[in-house]
């Protein structure tokens, strides 16, 4: 074989060598192109942005646009993109379903994000037709618990934290209240899972129902005060700051109690500093994560440059949308299943054993309602601060 | 092997199979250990977790429990009581159901970690239990639900009496073995790092000797190639290279010695033709010699009849004598070139001493011409006497002879350093060489000057170069108009007699 021969061979097998590298680096080039998703999930969400208990919608409205923002700054290339819609139903039950079909005709939402316990109820046939995941990150009550099987509840029992409103008073040895409640599913729970536990501790009581929109109480302050009661319970929403406002004005002493909303900035203005010192259920950073609630306020408040008006709710969405991103993180699993998408994450949601949130420790049970998140007594100390009650 | 390629393929081949066979025994033995590891990662340290966190939420739920029923005070304990009944103890739950799941059931951990799963869940029951009859202060006052609470309370202690002894035994058995099992690992790892130490100098000097070899398979032909063309380089045409095998190094060897062939057979061609050429030149100039001498005798008797002949005879008779004597200095100056180099026997040659011998030679013109001629340290060398003579003679004569009328000439004999030459150079202050006409000086009969200005055949310089040839060296000019030359030449230091 002669030189030339030889020079000819070798270059024949650089060629060859160099083509196969050009071919393997273009095969991994196109794999790498193939395992980025293009898929984008749609989410909406049902809050009170105007009207009534802003408290309970614009604060987790920004705390699910922070987690968003999160998930979508350090998703991994092949986890889908994730886009939130938001729609203001007035805390009305009326104004959910035309917010759902919004959302579902225009941007073909998977998941619906609803904090009011009325308009949960109200979209449930809908969702179900239209294979929709529903998450309540606000409530999770003996009501929600009848919800179809796509619905979840990341949220406090609001039985339960309202009966420690009863315990309060039954600690305290009061023996007369009068309840003065709004006319909504949620108000009406509250009251009954008070009014339960004073019936067994032989509490006097009456449950006065307010209309909605009413804010002159003057009148029926002048009775109640002749009725002598030990305690005020305002389970309803800014208009009983009236209400605390004309009562003290009427000379009423007795010790005032309130709902999970008091933080309302409204309500503090209408009740013209009357609801200091009124105790209520509440849940602040002590009593979740320390230390991933503070941080997680943090990042709320560099985002939006402002603290949540009421902390608990926020807590509640940011975790619960954080619980729903983890699980969508992993689409890519769906394509190893005959699953659609809606049996896929009710599957994964289903089996959420512990999840480590701002909250503290969740846990999600069989009917789709979480544990985890408990609420504790505290004391208006001044316009937007709450302390701990020590007992 | 055939071929450099071949060669070299084996060589990576073999190191890379060596490689290879390290990993493979490595793996071999890692596996074992992987095995050990994936026990203590997968069993035993997930069910000291486990068993920790029973230990630990157990007692704080027993310690609720009791204060619960102590005092109606304690009612902020009921959120710590949810968290660990409703979340953390279910799910510490399934995580020991999903861990023993991977137990054979015959197994008496599986039997011990199902009993605590069991009794931790009647336990979380009758706390929730006794947390909903104790839920206000008025429920402490009613002896029934006391009663009710504290029946519960003594199931509760007894149940988390059996949880605590159950855990204490699995743990001190799971610790048991995690000891033993990190002792079976530790050994296991040391094995393993010596079979590495081991493997990897075995496939270090596997793959140094491969290298090696295949090194000097290279590199030994290209060593005796370089040691054959230095020696033909310097002269010897005779010597070729003996190389062993078909690769193409030895290929490259054949190739080298049928140069080497043809090479020294136009050599001996060359040398033969000179060697003709010379002896023609110095036939033709001794042959011519004699006819010179006739007329030159001749033109000597034609002088007796100096009166006889007419002016134009007197002049012509004078134009033949000159020619002829020129005639005559011209033939034995060639054969004197021609000549040169037959004295070929190597001598050591003491350079002062030499050119003591051709200032002696010189001395008239010296002192004619009122030379000053500065000789410093020269060097003895190997070379041909009488030519290096004739060398220093013609650069020192020509360094007197062109020099401008009324300068007193100046030449200095001196020596530079070179590690394979002799360098030497003879500078004077004369008139200098225009720089076209410096490469042509070295021409046979090449004269830059009327005879009339300067005496001379200009053969000298020819005859410089070609000793200085012989020697094996070169010699060269610088020179500048009214400035004076430096005649530079070298002498081989390693001179082969040819």
């Amino acid at each position: 074989m002669n030189t030339n021969t030889k020079q000819k061979q070798s270059r024949k097998l650089i060629n060859l060598s160099l083509k196969l590298i050009g071919i393997l680096v273009l095969l991994i080039a196109t794999y790498n192109c193939n395992s980025t998703s293009n898929e984008v999930i749609n989410i909406g969400y049902i809050g009170p942005l105007s009207i009534r208990a802003t408290d309970l919608g614009i604060p987790p409205a920004k705390a699910m646009k922070l987690a968003l923002s999160q998930y979508n700054k350090t998703k991994l290339d092949h986890q889908p993109q994730i886009n939130l819609f938001i729609e203001d139903d007035e805390w009305t039950m009326e104004k959910a379903i035309p917010a759902y079909r919004k959302l579902k005709n225009e941007h073909d939402i998977k998941v619906l994000f609803i904090s009011n316990t009325d308009g949960t109820m109200a979209v449930q046939n809908e969702i179900l037709k239209d294979g929709v995941i529903v998450v309540n990150p606000l409530n999770s009550d003996d009501l929600l618990s009848t919800t179809n099987d796509n619905t979840f509840r990341i949220a406090k029992k609001t039985e339960e934290a309202n009966g420690i409103i009863a315990i309060r008073i039954i600690e305290l040895g009061l023996k007369k209240v009068l309840f003065l409640q709004y006319p909504n599913d949620f108000m009406t729970r509250a009251t009954n899972a008070a009014v339960e536990l004073l019936k067994d501790a032989n509490v006097e009581y009456k449950v006065v129902t307010v209309n909605i929109g009413d804010i002159d109480f003057k009148e029926e302050m002048v009775e109640y005060k002749k009725e002598g009661y030990d305690a005020f319970v305002f389970f309803g929403y800014k208009e009983l700051g009236y209400a605390m406002k004309q009562a003290r004005d009427a000379g009423i002493t007795a010790q005032f109690f309130g709902s999970t909303v008091l933080l309302d900035p409204e309500f503090y203005d209408n009740s013209e500093g009357a609801i200091v010192g009124t105790e209520c259920c509440y849940f602040t950073p002590l009593d979740g994560n320390f230390v991933l609630a503070n941080k997680f306020i943090e990042q709320y408040e560099n985002m939006f440059n402002e603290k949540p008006t009421s902390v608990w709710p926020a807590m509640q969405a940011y975790d619960a949308m954080n619980l729903v991103l983890n699980q969508i993180q992993d689409l890519k699993d769906i394509k190893n299943t005959s699953l659609t998408f809606t049996d896929w994450l009710r599957d994964k949601m289903k089996k959420v054993r512990y999840y480590q949130g701002v909250c503290g420790n969740l846990l999600i049970s069989e009917n789709g309602s979480s544990k985890g998140i408990y609420f504790s007594l505290y004391q208006y100390e001044s316009k937007g601060n709450l302390v701990q009650v020590r007992r | 092997m055939n071929n450099i390629k071949s060669k070299l393929i084996l060589a990576f081949g073999t190191t890379i199979t060596v490689l290879l066979l390290v990993m493979v025994l490595k793996s071999l033995y890692s596996k074992k250990s992987e095995k050990i590891q994936e026990i203590i990662d997968v069993r035993i340290e997930p069910a000291l977790e486990i068993l920790h966190e029973y230990r630990s939420f157990n007692n704080e739920l027993y310690l609720i429990a009791i204060n619960k029923i102590s005092s109606a005070k304690n009612e902020k304990l009921t959120n710590r009581m949810k968290v660990i009944t409703e979340v953390e103890l279910p799910h510490l739950n399934k995580m020991a159901f999903d861990l023993i799941a991977t137990f054979p059931q015959e197994n008496p951990e599986f039997y011990a970690f199902s009993q605590i799963i069991g009794t931790t869940d009647n336990a979380i029951h009758n706390v929730e239990d006794m947390f909903i009859i104790l839920q206000t202060k008025n429920d402490y006052e009613k002896i029934e639900k006391l009663n009710v609470s504290s029946t519960l309370n003594d199931k509760i202690a007894l149940q988390f009496a059996e949880i605590d002894h159950l855990v204490a035994a699995l743990q001190l058995q799971f610790n048991q073995e995690n000891k033993s099992k990190r002792t079976e690992l530790n050994r296991q790892l040391a094995n393993l790092n010596k079979i590495i130490i081991i493997s990897s100098t075995i496939a270090i000097l596997i793959s140094l000797f491969v290298a090696y070899k295949t090194i000097q398979s290279i590199v030994k032909p290209i060593k005796i190639l370089q040691e054959g063309a230095k020696r033909i380089s310097e002269g010897d045409y005779k010597y070729r290279v003996m190389l062993n095998g078909k690769d193409e190094l030895n290929e490259l060897g054949d190739n080298f010695n049928s140069m080497a062939d043809s090479l020294s057979t136009s050599f001996e061609n060359i040398n033969s033709k000179n060697k003709e050429l010379e002896q023609f030149v110095y036939i033709a100039s001794h042959d011519l010699q004699e006819p010179l001498r006739t007329i030159s005798s001749f033109s000597k008797l034609l002088k007796q009849y100096h009166g006889k002949l007419d002016d134009t005879g007197n002049q012509s008779l004078h134009f033949i004598a000159q020619a002829t004597s020129r005639m005559q200095y011209l033939v034995k100056d060639l054969m004197d070139y021609s000549r040169l180099g037959s004295d070929k026997s190597l001598e050591q040659i003491d350079c002062e001493e030499l050119l003591i011998g051709v200032q002696s030679d010189l001395s008239e013109l010296i002192k004619e011409t009122n030379t000053k001629l500065i000789i410093k340290n020269l060097p003895k060398v190997s070379g041909y006497k009488t030519s290096l003579g004739l060398l220093f003679q013609n650069l020192i004569n020509n360094a007197m002879k062109f020099q401008n009328a009324g300068v007193k000439p100046i030449v200095e004999v001196f020596t530079e350093e070179d590690p394979n030459f002799w360098k030497f150079g003879i500078k004077d202050n004369g008139i200098g060489i225009a720089p076209q006409h410096q490469e042509k000086i070295f021409s046979i009969f090449k004269r830059l000057h009327t005879k009339k200005a300067y005496e001379g055949t200009g053969i000298g310089l020819a005859h410089c170069q070609k000793i200085v040839e012989l020697h094996g060296g070169t010699i060269r000019v610088e020179s500048e108009i009214d400035h004076g030359s430096t005649f530079y030449f070298t002498l081989a230091k390693k001179l082969l007699e040819s």
